[in-house]
């Protein structure tokens, strides 16, 4: 009798043990639908002047303010790497051509499926570009991903139409002076971004995005039209951290998303720009987990959702910002 | 008797612990990633030296025809296209308008043809020319669309068009480097 109680007595342990183990893995499988989020240093503009940026926080020789005492900056341009159960996506495409680097002052930079190598993933396998907008900096190299689907609003492409029908010259030009184009409607559409985004487009692999879309569950685009060109869009993907907000250029700077600077102004409208950054505060709660495409203190402590860096290739840098259960580190 | 159920009692806890540690082990990140080396510097190039007085006219000279005409018409091309595959299907309406693009691209290189170049440019300026050359036979591709429906054309077009933006590229490296800004 005694050996029987006994036994019932193990046999209910193990039971209870197999259902906390039960317990346990569902309790993970339940936070599988977080996604685990990257960020990569695609290149780095170097020796921005401060109040082409920012134009708020212009450089005043001698000055002791913080806010005027910055003469140039160190621009990267961080693309978003996101994992999604299976799914693997890139926020922004950043570029690749030397010319642009020659001409624009550029270091750090290295191809993005190498960077994707370094990080343990495949170009190939990289499922969704969304665009955030698309001028040359941020929608190149899409010809690298062959089985990416571009995400693009319609917005943004109507407005390059527009421009470049426009009946004045000047305004229409891609390139309104030979020391760079001048924020005119066109600037920054270059033939060589725009002929990859046509040739995704002919290829039937782009999505012409009218506003909002949830492109996965949790994953969903939030338009910010003319927070930086036209047709800008954000992107918010849930993960282990919060919710954080991707924003490109509608989010050059995050201490402008913080301070409540417009920055970066191009095909802009400042105050959509300031609601866009309101946008980031609703949705995740506050500017932490705002992601911006040019922050300089992007890879620092003093950026604290990026500071899990860590220098990768050709000096560039790499930031784990959140992992989903049971994704492992991808720091090396 | 107490001993043999205190036995049990501690046998069955410790397996139910050690199988909860198990079990909260794997939900661990584990294994730092492998250790990378650092690529060498991909070679950008020298610093380009300044353009000398000749060639900067030279430049001067070509630049209405880039930014006000090829520019405008390259991307324009590319819109032809996304208007055609995302809107309407027209065929006529996109002969009608690669046509006038293919005529902007001919205008443009006849015009360049004529300009007076440079010794030291003359590599430059036939790559200019070789991109405008195929704008315009992309351009007169695309035109084939409304003869055949066969959207093939436009594949083909497409990528001439990327390999002359490629090369118009190169040439605005050389002739106008402030050309692009961070954005």
């Amino acid at each position: 009798m005694r050996n029987l109680v006994r036994r019932i007595a193990l046999l209910g342990s193990l039971a209870i043990a197999g259902l906390a183990w039960l317990a346990i893995t569902n309790g993970a499988a339940a936070q599988d639908q977080n996604c685990s989020v990257w960020l990569i240093e695609s290149s780095r503009f170097m020796k921005v002047p401060m109040g082409g940026f920012i134009p708020d926080r212009a450089f005043i020789p001698g000055s002791t303010d913080p806010n005027h005492n910055i003469n140039t900056v160190d621009l990267p341009v961080n693309v978003g790497v996101i994992k999604c159960g299976n799914e693997l996506m890139l926020y922004d495409s950043g570029w690749k051509q030397q010319e642009y680097h020659k001409m624009t002052g550029t270091e750090h930079w290295a191809p993005l499926p190498d960077q994707l190598k370094s990080l343990g993933f495949d170009a190939n396998d990289v499922s969704k570009i969304i665009i955030g907008h698309g001028h040359w900096d941020h929608a190149g190299q899409l010809s690298d991903f062959p089985n990416a689907v571009i995400y693009i609003q319609r917005e943004e492409l109507n407005a390059i139409e527009w421009a470049l029908n426009y009946p004045n010259p000047k305004i229409a030009a891609v390139n309104n002076s030979p020391g760079g184009c001048k924020r005119t409607p066109a600037c920054g559409y270059e033939p060589l971004t725009v002929a990859e985004i046509y040739g995704k487009v002919l290829h039937g692999k782009a999505v012409i995005v009218d506003g909002e879309a949830e492109i996965l569950p949790g994953v969903k685009i939030h338009p910010a039209f003319r927070a930086h060109t036209a047709g800008s869009q954000l992107l918010e993907v849930p993960t282990t951290i919060g919710k954080v907000v991707f924003g490109s250029d509608a989010y050059s700077s995050w201490e402008g998303i913080r301070d409540w600077y417009p920055a970066n102004i191009q095909q802009t409208d400042t105050v959509q720009q300031i609601l866009a950054y309101e946008k980031c505060y609703k949705i995740t709660g506050g500017f932490q987990n705002c992601i911006s495409a040019h922050e300089p203190l992007t890879y620092t402590d003093a950026y604290p959702i990026t500071k899990n860096s860590w220098v990768a290739l050709n000096g560039g840098r790499m930031a784990e910002i959140a992992l989903a259960a049971g994704e492992k580190s991808h720091k090396p | 008797m107490i001993l043999p159920r205190a036995r049990t009692l501690v046998l069955s806890t410790a397996i139910v612990a050690l199988v909860a540690m198990v079990g909260v082990a794997t939900q661990r990140e584990l294994m730092p990633g492998a250790t990378l080396s650092p690529e060498a510097d991909p070679k950008v190039g020298p610093e380009q030296k300044a353009l000398s007085a000749e060639e900067e006219s030279y430049a001067e000279a070509l630049w209405p025809i880039h930014s006000e005409v090829v520019e405008v018409s390259a991307v324009d091309m590319s819109f032809a296209g996304v208007a055609y595959v995302t809107r309407d299907r027209d065929a006529r309406r996109l002969e009608q308008k690669a046509a006038e693009l293919r005529d902007r691209f001919r205008t443009a290189a006849d015009q360049a043809r004529a300009m007076a170049v440079p010794d030291s440019m003359h590599q430059v300026h036939d790559q200019y020319l070789e991109a405008l050359e195929l704008y315009e036979t992309a351009s007169a591709e695309m035109t084939k669309v409304a003869a055949d429906g066969k959207v093939e054309h436009l594949f083909d077009a497409q990528a001439m068009s990327q390999r002359a933006a490629e090369n118009l590229l190169k040439v605005e490296d050389v002739l106008w480097p402030g050309e692009y800004k961070p954005h």
